[in-house]
């Protein structure tokens, strides 16, 4: 990115009339929107942490010119957000943890509970890790946020009809993965119906 | 299998305790059953909520952060951007708005981007208004074109962002002919509105002087309004507008296609940034006082009639904003300056998304809309069609051989296509990463090449005129042909914002056949596509 010394140009407002109150209330109001929307994005809480930062620093650039009539903040914040994650090409790191050591979970416990038991022993972070970074996206937004179908389309720029046919695919996937043959979890293993809607 | 089971054992299933059969049959069920996918959805939410509770920022966030902007200049504003150049439908479908008045609807300011903004200009907001053309020469620039631009795109970025609809309203002008006598031009106004949340859009065109309707396109939720072309400026007639029936979700669709609302100032600003050539011409004084940046770059004068000629494009910036104002195409004949070209950004907001838009164009005057219940006049967005279809529609119906590795194929095409004509269809070839190699063909195989053709003439940083080498280093055009004797055309790659090249091609084949490429992959691998294709069968 190039930088402009503001001395040169005075009509550019000086860095001081940016209100460092309001910013710092942003940050300590919505770090964790922007850090755990990263971490289930990216996975990894270093990559969350860097993604922290560079999601604030594009948010204190553009605070200037962010108009709060036009959109809900928080849309905004998940936009760049998903934006700067889906950008990180970074190499996806399946989680090879073996499956041998699973916990056994009895057939009477809740699902809620059973469930909360598959995530700490990273069956679902395994499973939402292998999907794509699109589709993660979608079923972040809705189901981890629990945002309605506009906003998802909102923060995507997408029409709610491919947010929902994603939504709609990204499950197939994870259900693929998730119940599907042991094989589905293999890294090697790409279902064909893991496609772009 | 009943649903209730389903879903009182679909934690079972993420435990892995079932037997191979009994898994399989609870997949094919969620294959099926959309209530069950959506309760896994609800599952995996509080999967995710578990995972993540722990999930902290550090504690050195704030102060880490507060080391890093402070080093920050405030006037930068970069949102990030979406995705690749469109080759969407919606370009090609609304490039007919461009202003009538020449036969080629592809003229421009001197490049292919014209006509591709003109097409998506809805999709863009700024908030500019015109200055005034007459400048005084003010002050040495303190700014460099590049940093002129990069500011420019970071406001563009910023308003992009916003939400509502987007209006926008340019004057445009044209001289197509310009070296010829009494070309007198012709002046349009485009208003264009866009609401990305409806896919409710409006763009009309009319006549600057007259205030006739040139021409149309709309859509109201219901019903696409469409015409078969733009009217002559000097036509008697009305302009017919045709009312087809349309859902939300196909129009939508092809709003987005092709990467969504992306090739827009951004990328005029990135095409321009990639310009060895543009300078800042000066800071100057509109006649409203409003302090102006001019960036100018020197340019063949692709459409004009005389090929040679070189024209001088100019972009007008606000000093205060850097929001584009004015973009101006200019040659120099016996001492006098000539306009071929000037467009004027008047509106340039994004409106409250209650704000009332005659969206079915009831307020329209001078114009007939025709029902066009059955949608064989108008609409003609594409459906997705088979290699099949195609083949039996097509004799010159142009894919590859076989789909590539990673890559899915989409194969889409008008309905009711006129059978005199070429046959129009798009074959997107796609990865889950976002690659593309997109082949449209047109239904008019002999324009597509025309200007594309080897004999192209090129100018040099020292402002001669040479033709053009084989393999310009910087990816300008180039001739391709292929083992089976298809011609492939390179155009000057498109160039992203973030400096990535993305081909872009016209292949005119033996048998007379033309379409259309473009691609995010790299030239050489675009010719080794091309190599693979061949007639559908």
């Amino acid at each position: 990115m190039n930088s402009l010394g503001d001395k040169r140009l005075p009509h550019v407002a000086p860095r001081s009339k940016i209100d460092q109150d309001a910013f710092a209330d942003i940050f300590e109001q919505y770090k964790r929107l922007v850090y755990k929307t990263a971490y289930l994005m990216l996975g990894d809480s270093a990559e969350a942490d860097e993604a922290l930062q560079e999601v604030f620093v594009l948010v204190y650039k553009s605070l200037a010119s962010y108009d709060p009539h036009k959109g809900a903040i928080t849309t905004w914040l998940h936009r760049i957000t998903i934006n700067y994650c889906l950008g990180h090409r970074r190499k996806r790191q399946i989680l090879t943890e073996p499956l041998e050591e699973a916990r056994l979970v009895q057939l009477d416990e809740p699902i809620e509970a059973s469930l909360v038991k598959a995530a700490e022993r990273q069956e679902v972070r395994r499973a939402i890790m292998a999907l794509s970074e699109k589709q993660r996206a979608v079923i972040i937004l809705r189901y981890y946020w629990e945002l309605p179908y506009n906003e998802v389309a909102q923060v995507l720029a997408i029409p709610v009809g491919t947010v929902k046919s994603r939504i709609d695919l990204a499950l197939k996937t994870l259900s693929l993965k998730l119940v599907g043959p042991k094989i589905a979890h293999r890294k090697d293993v790409r279902p064909a119906l893991e496609c772009e809607v | 299998m009943k649903c209730e089971h389903v879903q009182k054992t679909l934690a079972v299933f993420l435990e892995g305790e079932l037997t191979p059969d009994d898994r399989l049959m609870i997949q094919q069920h969620l294959a099926g059953c959309e209530v069950c996918r959506s309760e896994l959805g609800l599952l995996t939410g509080q999967a995710l909520q578990s995972l993540a509770a722990q999930a902290e920022p550090s504690p050195q966030a704030w102060s880490r952060l507060q080391a890093r902007v402070a080093r920050v200049p405030v006037a930068q504003v970069p949102m990030a951007k979406e995705a690749q150049p469109s080759s969407g439908w919606l370009s090609r479908w609304l490039s007919r708005l461009a202003p009538s008045g020449g036969s080629t609807p592809t003229h421009s300011l001197g490049d292919k981007t014209m006509n591709k903004r003109f097409g998506l200009t809805a999709l863009v907001a700024v908030v500019a208004v015109a200055v005034a053309a007459i400048l005084m020469a003010q002050n040495v620039p303190v700014v460099s074109a590049q940093q002129i631009l990069d500011r420019a795109s970071a406001a563009q970025s910023a308003v992009k962002s916003a939400q509502g609809i987007n209006h926008i309203r340019i004057e445009s002008y044209y001289t197509l002919h310009a070296l010829e006598k009494n070309s007198t031009g012709l002046k349009t106004i485009v208003d264009s509105y866009l609401d990305y949340q409806t896919g409710n859009l409006r763009n009309i065109t009319t006549h600057a002087d007259t205030g006739k309707v040139l021409d149309a396109f709309a859509y109201d939720g219901a019903n696409t309004y469409s015409t078969k072309g733009p009217l002559d400026s000097t036509s008697n007639e009305s302009l017919t507008i045709y009312r087809s029936p349309q859902s939300r979700e196909k129009v939508m669709a092809n709003l987005y296609s092709g990467g969504g609302a992306t090739v827009d100032f951004e990328q005029l600003f990135a095409e321009m940034r990639s310009d060895p050539q543009v300078t800042v011409e000066g800071k100057q004084t509109g006649a409203d006082g409003r302090s102006v940046y001019v960036l100018s770059t020197q340019q063949l004068g692709k459409f004009l009639k005389d090929p040679n000629s070189v024209q001088t494009k100019r972009m007008f910036f606000d000093a205060n904003t850097y929001r584009l104002l004015e973009e101006k195409a200019t040659f120099q004949l016996a001492g006098k300056e000539i306009v071929v070209a000037d467009m004027r950004y008047l509106v340039n907001e994004t409106l409250p998304a209650t704000s009332p838009v005659a969206w079915d164009l009831s307020d329209l005057q001078g114009v007939n809309i025709v029902d066009d219940t059955d949608r064989t006049q108008g609409d003609l967005l594409p459906e997705k069609i088979t290699v099949q279809e195609l083949a039996a529609h097509t004799k010159t119906g142009y894919l590859l051989k076989t789909i590539p590795a990673g890559f899915n194929l989409e194969l889409e095409a008008p309905p009711k296509q006129d059978k005199e004509t070429a046959y129009i269809y798009i074959a997107s070839y796609r990865t889950e990463a976002g690659d593309y190699f997109v082949i449209q063909a047109s239904g008019v195989p002999d324009d597509l090449t025309q200007g594309t053709a080897e004999n192209a003439q090129c100018f040099n940083a020292d402002r001669t005129i040479t033709p053009c080498t084989a393999t310009p280093p910087t990816g300008g055009k180039e001739t391709y042909t292929t083992a089976a004797g298809l011609k492939v055309y390179f155009e000057e790659d498109t160039v992203t914002p973030d400096g990535k090249h993305y081909p872009e091609a016209a292949v005119k084949a033996p048998d007379g056949a033309a379409f259309l490429i473009s691609s995010t992959l790299s030239r050489e691998r675009v010719k080794a596509l091309a190599e693979e294709l061949v007639i559908a069968q």
